[in-house]
């Protein structure tokens, strides 16, 4: 039954190729797609600027407009591009107060660890969390307007789960780098 | 207004300097929260769209996101790419002890560090650990070749300790308002 309609889906594919631009084709091998150059390069300018008109976006990858963004919706329907998002400076928003927070629970049961990561996951404040190999069980990065209120973060929140056993904070002195920019190098 | 904050400028401490920031920092009032939340969400919203979900007409809402930009307070727009399809599947904490704390030495580990397209975020931070960096990476042999080949030599590095993420619970950029 699956071999039967992949090959459907296969010869579906062949006829649009035939007739259509090769954009088509590479569309069809939806998993098997490689970046190639062009791509990647589309990519790492849309990481950093958002707001490109398509037109320089064309010009700095040495494209024609419209096959420029043929390619960028291409890369928007792949799931390459999740979204497009606005950056806040968090000092100028008024949130100077950046924190890791080291969670260790009592149990490491997937009914405790699924209701730890669902809770956290609705509060604001936590802008990362993962759960982590090694002395604890989840590291969260927190940010704050002042330490008040990361005390009523702890107070009111983390630390009124239950399960929890121990929580270990290190303060940010100073954010050295934050880039919400993928590395594609390893993509060649 | 500038000439008068100058003098002031001088010399000042980093903590007093963040004092001074937060007290002459621009308030937001509930429209632009609320402009900024719409807009943290996705960059996409034409000025018709948004006006209309923040409850202001064309114009006021230009000139309010202008403002915001000015202000600094919007950094600019960004398109997050997802690590799963580009085979970024591993993520790891390295917390970096330093050798010398003197301040060139802070400086060019500091500067060097930004360099690195694989580390995505650095702080410096209090406690026992200098620094801790987030790095992505697409498998852990990549890893280990980078803390062999890169972290390890970044300047002033004097250990490195690295933990695992074994699961993205959060990920998001947006801060809350």
């Amino acid at each position: 039954m699956l071999a039967f309609s992949s090959r459907t889906l296969y010869s579906r594919a062949q006829f649009r190729d035939a007739s259509t631009t090769p954009l088509l084709d590479r569309s069809t091998h939806m998993n098997d797609y490689k970046l190639d150059a062009i791509d990647r390069k589309i990519l790492t300018l849309l990481q950093a600027d958002a707001g490109i008109a398509n037109i320089e976006l064309a010009e700095q990858v040495c494209l024609s407009p419209s096959p420029c963004s043929r390619r960028v919706k291409h890369l928007e329907e792949q799931g390459y591009i999740s979204r497009r998002v606005t950056l806040m400076d968090p000092n100028k928003a008024g949130l100077p107060v950046t924190v890791f927070i080291q969670v260790t629970l009592d149990h490491q049961v997937k009914r405790e660890l699924d209701k730890f990561a669902k809770q956290v996951s609705e509060w604001p404040e936590v802008m990362e969390c993962y759960l982590m190999t090694g002395d604890f069980d989840y590291l969260m990065r927190v940010v704050a307007p002042d330490l008040h209120a990361y005390q009523a973060f702890l107070d009111e929140k983390l630390t009124q789960l239950e399960g929890i056993n121990h929580v270990k904070s290190s303060f940010s002195l100073k954010p050295i780098c934050y880039k919400t920019e993928l590395p594609l190098d390893h993509l060649r | 207004m500038t000439l008068e904050i100058k003098p002031l400028e001088l010399g000042r401490s980093q903590l007093e300097e963040a004092v001074f920031r937060m007290k002459n920092q621009f308030v937001l009032d509930d429209f632009d929260r609320k402009i900024l939340r719409t807009l943290q969400e996705n960059a996409d919203y034409s000025m018709a769209d948004l006006g209309e979900k923040v409850g202001l007409s064309h114009t006021p809402c230009w000139r309010r996101i202008k403002r915001l930009e000015a202000e600094g307070i919007i950094k600019g727009k960004v398109t997050l790419l997802d690590p799963k399809k580009l085979d970024l599947s591993v993520t790891v904490y390295a917390y970096l002890i330093i050798k010398s704390h003197a301040e060139d030495s802070l400086n060019a580990f500091e500067s060097a560090v930004q360099n690195v397209p694989e580390v995505v975020e650095c702080y410096s931070t209090s406690g026992d650990k200098d620094y801790v960096l987030k790095v992505v990476v697409d498998s852990v042999e990549h890893y280990e070749k980078l803390l062999k080949r890169c972290l390890v030599h970044l300047p002033n590095v004097a250990s490195v300790n690295s933990t695992f993420a074994l699961k993205q619970v959060k990920y998001t950029t947006e801060l809350p308002l």
